[in-house]
């Protein structure tokens, strides 16, 4: 029987009531009184050089309350890369600055380079086409390609970078001397060329953000379409605006869509913000999708040179690659982490192949930034192996199913360390494999292709297996190779005075629909019903510091802290309901929402055993604490709980797994 | 968008007084003409909406065929024009999505005379009539290209009468994101021959495939075109598809229209 309650039930999301019936609040649904609206005035060049922008006429214009450009913004900060990568030999990578609005030069079609703030949106629509006609920016030629890129050092995205080249990443340099060899002796090599396209992730909602300031109280308040509110607040405070962290409080409330792209800080965001300020009335900025596909940060974009070493009956000896990865015209947050730790370290895929060694050099190019977006990198490694495992069984005339058999790690082998700096500590990839061909009737192919033919039509199969790093952390291993923040979450849980939960994750639902799991996870730990756990998220001023929803993490990561919450809570329930019931502590048993004391008891009247429902216990408490039972004196004046409603705050950094071979040159990373 | 006047007038002649106005634009269902709006690609200084008028709606059956007014959409179309021809019917039932057919309308479309609407393909293959506030045109010079149409300065269209073929379909291979016509073909057989209408495809708009008329009015069955080769010649090329693959899509669903029609 499926459950239907509690964790793993399949029960309706509970936000949808909100959003099929019209009732999300998404930035854009925000009025706010005083509102005013930015515009930005974008490159339609992919490459150029700012000679002047003559605001007098726009800045005449009806409405207009204000004009930016870069030069406004030339001596706050840059918008940071969040990973440094160090190339093969050992420099750090190059990190050119990200203004808030390009200054000197354009760098991609889409760069914006001033915003107008006017009355009403059509006023600032008006005058942004005014600036932009106003505006002369000598056309540079344009770099796209990222071999020409590299090849060419003429040409220059960023002026101080030489190569267009952002770093040169080995993985792991330690063994490409052995990866070589297994090469040179190999009885069968396979080569490929790959071209992993680039895509735009393009959520239902556009970005959106609106900026408000308090002259009264000095504080800033930034509501954004974001996946992860506290790192948005630390990147505007910490890197660019220099505001102090404990004055901007940033709100991503219904958020629709990210699939990555609302991981990043973004220009528009600081832009809005220091509008706010100048002009002490909120600013709002909401993306048509034409800016949508010309400034969300893109995906992919690998163009991957793969060899495949093996022995003529198809087993893998090693794996090599070479890949050219477009960051695009600046770093984005994550985008030098995606192809490289995100990207590397799954080329071995399921297989035990002894030697691999991945080559990955990061390119600027006159296009929009690059940076994770689903899958983020092992989609982009996934592909690779898999067609030139494919590829190798046609050279070879192997069959595709028993070569991937043959090569997958075996059950007993784990856990299992790569070449390539990850332990898998458990699986049964054969039984998968098995399940699979069952499933797919595999048998029966031949019998169905012919059927097709006979209709004049094509039946083909394919085959591909994949391995997937998800829930990005541990803190401490991502803060070793490069991570510039922890990658922990927080979840705090109160216990409400009337005894219902209200929950505030790190973790942020743009889809998801945490507030239906995150629900039943607490539900069910307590014995309660899940209408009476509230969900909180994505509000600065309200949430523990947690570090947001992207790479498949926030049950892995954020669930987890709250299940170490929840169990705080019981811990400290169990110290109440031992005054409660009048035992000790260590008597004290908790299960399906109740105290209970365990073994013999004095015999009540009413012939049950005593127990306590967690709603009793932290009513009862919160009248021990305002003196409203008989026998306040029951409260131990040394008790470690202090009174009134309980709370407990965790947090949370997955730990790397143990291995059991000698560790490889790199750290290991596990449950990434 | 910028800003405008909107009108929405009552009857045929008010409209044309409207329209008369610097910078006038009459304005239908306004399924293309309201994203070109949005997009500050046009920017009229009056708007005149032609859907409050009452004698420009509704679909009647009459001694000349099958009237539709100009300001009836497509879903209208779809329920009403279902009795009386089918393939027109579901013609009009196979546009856009619901959305786009209940706000869409036959006189939007057939102004506006896009290269892959259905609309057009309908009323050349049907060798309808386009009744304007001025006179009536035959189908065959009502279409003179891509966006292009007899229409003057000032005259608009208040109607389509469709004679009702013996036998008819319309086969479309859908765009998937619009639902446009990647390529669709509008085939009717009448007393006295057969019309093959193609949208989608070419470069000047809806067109007429002689050759398979002749071939279809000679005996109407799919392997009658069999033989017949269509020239790649000015037709459209775009991700989509290449005026090579476009050119097999004529003549792969002409026979399926064939096979199709009732």
């Amino acid at each position: 029987m499926p459950k239907d309650y509690g964790i793993g039930a399949s029960s309706k999301r509970r936000e949808d009531v909100r959003f099929l019936s019209g009732r999300g609040v998404y930035t854009d649904d925000v009025a706010l009184h005083g509102q005013t609206y930015a515009v930005f005035v974008r490159s339609n060049v992919a490459h150029g050089r700012i000679r002047k922008i003559d605001t007098a006429a726009a800045a005449g214009m009806p409405g207009v309350l204000a004009i930016f450009t870069g030069e406004d913004f030339k001596d706050v900060g840059g918008n940071p890369a969040g990973w440094l990568i160090n190339s093969r030999d050992g420099t750090p990578m190059r990190e050119p600055k990200r203004p808030v609005l390009a200054h000197g030069k354009v760098r991609h079609v889409g760069d914006a380079y001033a915003a107008v703030i006017a009355e009403t949106y059509q006023q600032a629509k008006d005058a942004a086409q005014q600036l932009a006609d106003d505006s002369d920016i000598e056309e540079l030629p344009a770099i796209v390609d990222m071999r020409k890129a590299v090849a060419d050092a003429s040409n220059r995205v960023h002026d101080e970078i030489p190569d267009n080249i952002c770093f040169d990443w080995g993985w792991i340099e330690d063994n490409r001397a052995a990866v070589d060899a297994a090469f040179k002796s190999a009885p069968h090599i396979t080569t490929l060329e790959l071209v992993n396209n680039r895509l735009v992730p393009n959520a239902m909602e556009p970005r959106a953000s609106i900026g408000e300031y308090n002259p009264g109280t000095g504080d800033y308040k930034l509501t954004t379409t974001s996946q992860n509110p506290h790192l948005t607040r630390l990147l505007v405070a910490a890197f660019v605006l220099g505001i102090p962290e404990n004055k901007l409080t940033v709100v991503a409330p219904d958020v629709g869509g990210g699939f990555g792209s609302k991981i990043y800080h973004y220009g528009e965001e600081a832009l809005v913000l220091a509008a706010a300020k100048k002009l002490g009335r909120p600013v709002r900025w909401t993306a048509e999708r034409t800016e949508s596909f010309l400034t969300d940060a893109h995906g992919r974009d690998h163009v991957t040179k793969i060899e495949l070493a093996s022995t003529k009956d198809g087993e893998i000896l090693a794996i090599r690659t070479e890949t050219l990865a477009n960051v695009g015209a600046y770093l984005s947050n994550f985008s030098t982490a995606t192809p490289t730790f995100l990207h590397g370290t799954l080329m071995a895929g399921p297989y035990k192949v002894p030697h691999v060694y991945v080559n990955v050099k990061t390119v600027f190019t006159n296009t929009a930034p690059v940076d994770a977006y689903r899958g983020a990198g092992r989609p982009e490694a996934t592909f690779s192996i898999e067609r030139i495992v494919d590829k190798m069984c046609r050279e070879l005339n192997l069959d595709p199913f028993e070569v991937r058999r043959k090569n997958l790690i075996q059950p007993d082998q784990f856990p299992y360390t790569t070449p390539v700096g990850l332990v898998y500590d458990t699986g049964n990839y054969q039984a998968t494999l098995d399940k699979l061909i069952e499933l797919a009737d595999v048998a029966g192919f031949d019998k169905r292709a012919a059927a097709s033919k006979a209709k004049g039509k094509l039946r083909g199969m394919g085959l591909s297996t994949w391995i997937e790093a998800c829930g990005i952390a541990p803190s401490n291993l991502v803060g070793v190779l490069g991570s510039r923040v922890g990658l922990y979450d927080a979840a705090t849980v109160r216990v409400n005075a009337t005894g219902n939960i209200s929950v505030m994750t790190g973790a942020h639902s743009h889809g998801q629909g945490h507030e239906t799991v995150f629900a039943q996870i607490v539900a069910e730990k307590l014995g309660i019903p899940e209408s009476s756990v509230e969900i909180v998220h994505g509000d600065t001023s309200k949430i523990p510091f947690g570090m947001g929803s992207y790479g498949s993490r926030s049950l892995a990561v954020c669930g987890s802290a709250m299940n170490r919450a929840v169990d705080k809570i019981i811990a400290k329930g169990k110290k109440i309901a031992a005054h409660m019931l009048e035992a000790a502590e260590g008597d004290i048993t908790f299960a399906d929402g109740k105290f209970s004391v365990a073994g013999p008891t004095r015999p009540r009247p009413s012939g049950k055993s005593p127990s306590a429902p967690m709603s009793r216990i932290t009513t009862r408490w919160r009248r021990w604490s305002r003196g409203w039972r008989r026998r306040p004196s029951t409260i131990p004046p040394t008790s470690p709980i202090p009174p009134g409603p309980i709370s407990a705050r965790s947090r949370w950094t997955p730990k790397p797994a143990r291995s059991t071979s000698p560790p490889s040159p790199a750290q290991t990373i596990s449950a990434m | 968008m910028h800003n405008f006047d909107f009108v929405k007038p009552a009857t045929i002649a008010d409209a044309v007084k409207a329209l008369s106005a610097e910078g006038a634009q009459a304005l239908s269902g306004g399924q293309t003409l309201t994203p070109t709006l949005k997009q500050r690609l046009a920017a009229p200084s009056v708007l005149v909406s032609l859907t409050g008028i009452a004698e420009m709606k509704g679909v009647c059956m009459g001694d000349d065929g099958l009237s539709i007014g100009a300001a009836t959409t497509h879903a209208t179309v779809a329920k009403e024009a279902a009795a009386h021809y089918p393939a027109l019917a579901k013609l009009a039932g196979g546009i856009g999505d619901p959305a786009v057919r209940n706000r869409g309308t036959i006189g939007g479309s057939i102004a506006n005379n896009d290269p892959a609407a259905c609309y057009p393909a309908g009323v050349l293959g049907s060798g309808a009539t386009v009744v304007t506030n001025r006179r009536k045109i035959a189908a065959d010079d009502y279409f003179q290209g891509l966006f292009t149409t007899a229409l003057e300065e000032g005259e608009i269209v208040t109607g389509v009468t469709f004679p009702i073929p013996q036998k008819a379909a319309y086969v479309k291979f859908n765009q998937p994101a619009s639902r446009f016509a990647l390529t669709g073909v509008f085939v009717a057989k009448f007393a006295d021959g057969v019309r093959v209408a193609v949208t989608g495809a070419s470069n000047d708009g809806v067109f007429r495939w002689t050759e398979a008329e002749k071939a279809l009015s000679a005996n109407f069955s799919a392997s009658a075109v069999a033989g017949l080769t269509v020239s790649a010649d000015g037709l459209i090329g775009d991700l989509h598809g290449t005026p090579a693959y476009r050119a097999n899509l004529i003549k792969v669903l002409t026979k399926r229209a064939v096979e199709a029609a009732h």
